[in-house]
């Protein structure tokens, strides 16, 4: 555990969970965090209705084992791009946390973005912290019944228009807006899409801190990331204690007082319901509210502003803080590299993928004439929108040859074709053989692609 | 149930939860829930493509969670009398 963090105590964990009511909030943050939800959620929402080349822009099609992100396409043989996409993903998430925090939790992750337009649609049925907390203590009369009613259906409509968009990225979204109008979705959507929807419910409508609390795992480690030099929220102690109340007209130090008024507002503020004056905890996700609440605060009572407010433990003690580190230099030069190999790896994928699976059936046939003969399945991935015509041949053994039924074949555009393909070498050929099958396609579009396999021969003699 | 065996039941579930959906992204890249078995036919428990994820996915998520749950268990009872030095 790094020291910048305090440790909960241990039994917090364990505690009694007391519904957090976070006040309402307005500010510079605030500001770029709604801009951020705004953009986030307006990508996942439209984007399934894009249109590319006359289909959907990005579609998984698990059916058909296939995957369109704009212009291209990807088969299930391009995974390891996918794991170098996660990568990428992960080392981004080392890299900003180790410059700048729990940016991430704070602007970007899924669980903040949901909660808090969950929360809007909460503050516009139930009101502000006052009257929420009023009305969850309050008996059942007709106001609480229909302000309850209007979050829920707020909340579940939504819900389901998530697990909707969820679900219209695995299948072509203007069939399944149909298939949702005429109720007749197959049970796998249905499935998923209740599934997704109940997941948005639960976990922006009533888990929310407690995800960030107990589930996720990025909370977990994160600490590991942070140093002197990473870019935290923080109290300014020296500056703001002894903490206390005061009128607005009096010098705070005639009465031995900090700036801190005590007003409990960054507290209130807080969606994880923490005080920011005991020192960064690992609950605290940045989201900045308190920032904006205490600024708030300040000039209310014309002070300066940052009380609370972004900066480092380095700066905290006094020294300047580095944003070139090593850490961050190996991070971002990995990252860097990372990028860029993987565009050169999806702008030069082979257009036609070749397989090759040996035959498990007999290690090796003698013919008639003694020569040796081992049987492949060649299947041809057609990875592009034109049909290619293909024809195979064998490297790196002297002599051999490969017959297959027709001499070329055609593979459609985005199909596979299996070919059964038989290799001959010369009965002189022994023990096993490193070979190499290649396609080139005859069409004159200069597509080739090759791929490794074993000959296997009769042992020495 | 006491709270604590709660909160260790949502651990297990929620961990084997994402531990499954990783290993069912992975295993269906490589794996044609219709080209498991040895005949040519696809097997009685994947009529087709979506059915067979999803059999496979909930299989992961079981076996997962057994896996999950015993580390628990074990975690959970061990000696606690001090003559462990955890
Ligand atoms: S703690 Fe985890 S779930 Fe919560 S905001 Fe951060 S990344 Fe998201
Ligand atoms: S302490 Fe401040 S920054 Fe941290 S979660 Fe609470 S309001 Fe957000």
């Amino acid at each position: 555990m790094n020291a910048v963090l305090k440790e909960p105590p241990s039994t917090g964990l364990y505690s009694a969970h007391q519904k957090v009511y976070p006040r309402e909030v307005s500010g510079r943050f605030n500001r770029l965090r709604v801009i951020s939800v705004i953009a986030l959620l307006g990508v996942f929402y439209v984007l399934p209705w894009i249109r590319w080349d006359g289909r959907q822009a990005v579609l998984f099609d698990l059916p058909a084992r296939k995957f369109y992100v704009f212009g291209l396409t990807f088969f299930p043989q391009d995974f390891f791009l996918l794991t170098w996409l996660l990568v990428i993903a992960a080392l981004s998430l080392f890299f900003f946390t180790a410059l700048a925090g729990r940016l991430w939790c704070g602007y970007a992750c899924p669980q903040t973005v949901w909660t808090e337009i969950f929360v809007w649609m909460e503050r516009w049925t139930e009101g502000n912290r006052q009257r929420r907390m009023k009305l969850d203590q309050g008996p059942w009369n007709a106001n609480k019944i229909l302000r309850k009613s209007a979050k829920q259906a707020l909340w579940i409509g939504f819900s389901l228009f998530t697990g909707f968009t969820f679900v219209g990225y695995f299948t072509a979204i203007p069939v399944l807006a149909k298939e949702v109008a005429t109720l007749s979705l197959g049970s796998w959507e249905w499935f998923w899409m209740l599934f997704y929807g109940f997941a948005t419910y639960g976990n922006a409508g009533y888990m929310r801190e407690q995800v960030c609390k107990y589930m996720c795992p990025y909370a977990r480690f994160q600490s590991a990331m942070f140093d002197r030099h990473t870019l935290i929220i923080s109290y300014d102690a020296a500056r703001g204690e002894p903490r206390g109340s005061r009128p607005r007209a009096v010098d705070p130090r005639s009465r031995n007082l900090g700036d801190c008024i005590d007003c409990n507002i960054c507290v209130q503020v807080c969606p994880t319901g923490i005080d920011i004056r005991k020192g960064l905890q690992l609950e605290c996700i940045a989201c900045a509210a308190c920032i904006d609440a205490c600024d708030d605060v300040m000039e209310k009572m014309q002070y300066p502003r940052g009380l609370i407010r972004y900066t480092t433990q380095a700066a905290m003690e006094g020294d300047k803080t580095r944003v070139l580190r090593p850490r961050t230099l190996i991070y971002g030069t990995a990252l860097v590299l990372l990028i860029a190999g993987f565009f050169l790896a999806v702008a030069n994928r082979p257009l036609v993928e070749i397989d090759v699976l040996r035959d498990r059936n007999a290690l090796y046939r003698r013919l008639d004439n003694g020569d040796i003969e081992n049987v492949y399945t060649i299947r041809l991935v057609n990875k592009d929108t034109k049909p290619h015509e293909m024809r195979l041949r064998v490297e790196g053994l002297h002599e051999a040859q490969l017959d297959t039924e027709a001499p070329t074949y055609i593979v459609d555009a985005e199909g596979i074709v299996s070919i059964v393909a038989r290799i001959r070498v010369p009965s002189t050929v022994r023990g096993g053989q490193d070979i190499e099958v290649i396609a080139t396609s005859t069409d004159g579009s200069g597509v080739e692609s090759r791929a490794e396999a074993r000959f296997i021969a009769p042992a020495g003699i | 149930m006491n709270k604590r065996t709660q909160l260790d039941v949502g651990v297990v579930v929620w961990a084997s939860f994402l531990t499954a959906c990783v290993a069912t992204m992975v295993c269906f890249a490589f794996v044609d829930p219709l080209l498991i078995g040895d005949d040519e036919a696809p097997p009685s428990w994947a009529r087709d493509r979506m059915t067979g994820y999803a059999v496979g996915f909930f299989f992961f998520w079981m076996s997962c969670a057994l896996a999950s749950a015993f580390t628990a268990f074990l975690v959970e009872t061990r000696r606690t009398d001090g003559t462990d030095d955890v």
